[in-house]
């Protein structure tokens, strides 16, 4: 009886699942070193155009080194249009990329690939007046276009803004997504 | 002195606003404001992940929000998260949050309010079950015509449980999308 109901219900979960959600996203389970070698091997970065609602020259997310054993990261922003605003200036960042696989608690798989978490801080200006911001979000890999690998991140952006005799002027959330080029 | 400090971050402030303002509109919307867009002007959000989802899919519709407190139902037609369901119109309830812009001293840079959105929604069958829980945060970017613009991003957080599966995890994933009518 036991087994009867185990074969009903794995065979409803393969039928509920599979089909349309592999038209959606590939399935990737990338390792870190996957990962290092596409964001900063290849040079893909992310465009923050927030779903074309900001130039596409600017907010973009370069990636100089990832950790190929956990995912720690640092890279650059290209000229950061959260609020508050700043000068078009490349600022530091650093963060990490946290890998989550789609294992269930008794060790099956969804077979939808990983999902990938990612999160990143900067801090900008000087002791008088300055922005912290800090990000986080999540990554889909949505499939190889030529050499390049075509994905998106969307997230939340926390930032405030420091200033003497104004205080912490806050600026969140603030939405922050967009998409993966070469 | 504090008459001078005041003055620099008065100055400071007044670089910023320009570029600031170019980019966001800086509303400061109320509660009842929310309500008047989303419900009675019936704008909903297409979040279709920078184009690569159906745009036909994934519509984030508002049914209902209490403009003292921001808690909304609604709905979402067709959702193309994982893990994948039929195409439905699913129930959601959440809040939406309106965070000021007021310094710890009392004093607006005149960004604008902040607005965060979390909402969740649960399908259940016989043995089966789905949840999730999004968390992202909402843009205003001014009117064309009678039609707010806007942009929201953020991450869902989504399982499935089955008798004899457990749960399986799902998350996180991207969702972003534009505010239209």
């Amino acid at each position: 009886m036991l087994k009867r109901s185990w074969l009903a219900v794995i065979l409803g979960f393969l039928v509920f699942l599979p089909a349309s959600a592999r038209a959606d996203t590939t399935g990737y389970t990338f390792t870190y070193a996957d990962l290092q070698k596409i964001f900063v091997q290849n040079q893909q970065y992310f465009v923050l155009d927030d779903d074309g609602a900001n130039d596409a020259s600017l907010n973009h997310l370069h990636f100089t080194s990832v950790d190929a054993t956990d995912g720690v990261f640092t890279g650059a922003l290209w000229a950061p249009v959260v609020v508050p605003a700043v000068a078009p200036v490349t600022v530091p960042v650093f963060g990490k990329l946290t890998i989550h696989t789609d294992l269930g608690i008794f060790g099956l798989s969804s077979d939808h690939g990983y999902y990938y978490e990612i999160t990143f801080f900067w801090a900008h200006g000087d002791a008088c007046e300055g922005q912290q911001a800090s990000y986080k979000g999540a990554i889909t890999f949505r499939g190889y276009q030529g050499g390049v690998m075509r994905g998106n991140v969307a997230g939340v952006i926390r930032s405030t803004l420091g200033t003497c005799g104004g205080g912490d002027l806050p600026s969140s959330p603030q939405p922050f997504a967009g998409k993966l080029t070469k | 002195m504090l008459k001078r400090s005041c003055l620099a971050a008065g100055l400071f402030l007044a670089v910023l606003t320009q570029p600031v303002s170019a980019q966001v509109a800086g509303y400061h919307f109320t509660y009842a404001d929310l309500q008047k867009i989303f419900v009675q002007n019936n704008q909903y959000f297409v979040l279709d992940d920078e184009g690569f989802i159906d745009p036909t899919l994934n519509h984030l519709h508002f049914t209902s929000i209490d403009t003292t407190t921001g808690a909304f139902t609604g709905s979402l037609w067709a959702p193309t998260l994982l893990p994948p369901i039929p195409q439905q119109t699913v129930p959601v309830s959440g809040t939406i949050t309106i965070y000021s812009d007021i310094s710890d001293l009392g004093l607006s840079a005149g960004f604008g309010n902040s607005y965060a959105i979390s909402f969740s929604w649960t399908l259940n069958g016989i043995c089966q079950g789905q949840q999730a829980f999004y968390d992202g945060a909402i843009v205003f970017r001014g009117y064309q015509g009678a039609k707010m613009r806007g942009n929201l991003a953020g991450t869902i957080t989504s399982y499935y449980s089955a008798c004899g599966i457990g749960i399986l995890p799902y998350s996180p994933q991207p969702v972003s999308g534009i505010l239209t009518k």
